[in-house]
């Protein structure tokens, strides 16, 4: 899938922003275990909205959870039964897409979005150059969906452990097994977090995200050397 | 004149925009999937809501004492 760099930017910005919420107001934030319960705080409390979390029964093998958005509320429904990882990843995406999306973003034709999903995860599969280098822009519904399962994945497994982590499977001192179990995520997760592609992605997601904030602490910086300079 | 579960997904999506949904997103899995497979698989996730087959969620993992 193409993905906008100013929405990947954007989306690493706004997992920043909830790390450094949970710092301030979380007890025990940089545990390996991300707590979903006190990320949904942090969300409903950054973004003044409140937030229900029900796990549904019924009978299904690819729908894992929904978000729905309303005015100031929302509520996640996730498929009951599918193990208690996926269920918490599951949430965890869900709750990224009440941080992350935009209203160009938003759209209530819930069929039109799957529809759109699985146009670009069919072309995602096709091998094809040709097709792959014809590739444009996915439609912003999908690109959301990419987008909060990446910033899910950032918040669960954070970007800092996975080079290293790469480097220990390859020695043989770890196993995506036992970095699933460190993380309390499904072990997919981990490896989707190692595809070259999704550590790219992070790479320009953080070193985009870091030059702004850089450039937003150095034109603070003047003024500070003005206020110095009247005394 | 039968209806897809597209259809009916996009019935259902319609009531719900006019009592104020604005935005629905989903996680799904899996590969080489059918648009109408997972249509009728949100549907079921609400009939079983309507149905009361749902509880509340909690992780009981919050880090706050």
């Amino acid at each position: 899938m193409i993905v906008e760099t100013a929405k990947i930017e954007a989306t690493f910005r706004k997992v920043k922003q909830i790390k450094e919420y949970m710092q301030e107001y979380c007890i025990a934030p940089n545990r390996a275990k991300l707590s979903v319960e006190d990320l949904q705080r942090c969300i409903s409390e950054m973004y003044n909205i409140e937030i229900e979390k029900r796990e549904v029964l019924f009978e299904g093998d690819y729908l894992r959870g929904l978000v729905e958005r309303y005015e100031g509320r929302a509520r996640i429904l996730i498929r009951a039964g599918q193990g208690e990882e996926w269920m918490r990843f599951t949430a965890t995406k869900e709750l990224c897409h009440l941080a992350i999306d935009q209203v160009e973003d938003w759209s209530p034709r819930g069929h039109e979005t799957i529809q759109a999903l699985l146009i670009e995860e069919r072309l995602d599969q096709d091998e094809n150059d040709a097709a792959q280098k014809a590739r444009k822009l996915a439609d912003a519904r999908a690109q959301s969906e990419k987008l909060a399962e990446i910033a899910a994945g950032e918040l669960m497994y954070p970007h800092e452990f996975r080079e290293g982590d790469i480097k220990d499977i390859a020695s043989g001192k770890t196993t995506l097994k036992a970095l699933a179990m460190h993380f309390h995520v499904p072990t997919y997760i981990i490896g989707v977090a190692h595809h070259p592609d999704r550590i790219r992605i992070a790479k320009l997601g953080w070193e985009l995200t870091n030059k702004i904030v850089g450039i937003v602490e150095a034109q603070k910086r003047p003024q500070k050397a003005k206020r110095g300079q009247r005394r | 004149m039968s209806e897809t579960s597209c259809d009916d997904l996009a019935n259902r999506f319609e009531k719900m925009a006019a009592d104020g949904l604005l935005d629905v997103k989903f996680y799904v899995a899996g590969r080489e999937l059918v648009t109408e497979q997972v249509c009728r698989e949100v549907n079921r996730l609400y009939e079983a809501l309507e149905r009361g087959e749902s509880a509340e969620l909690d992780f009981k993992d919050s880090h706050k004492s």
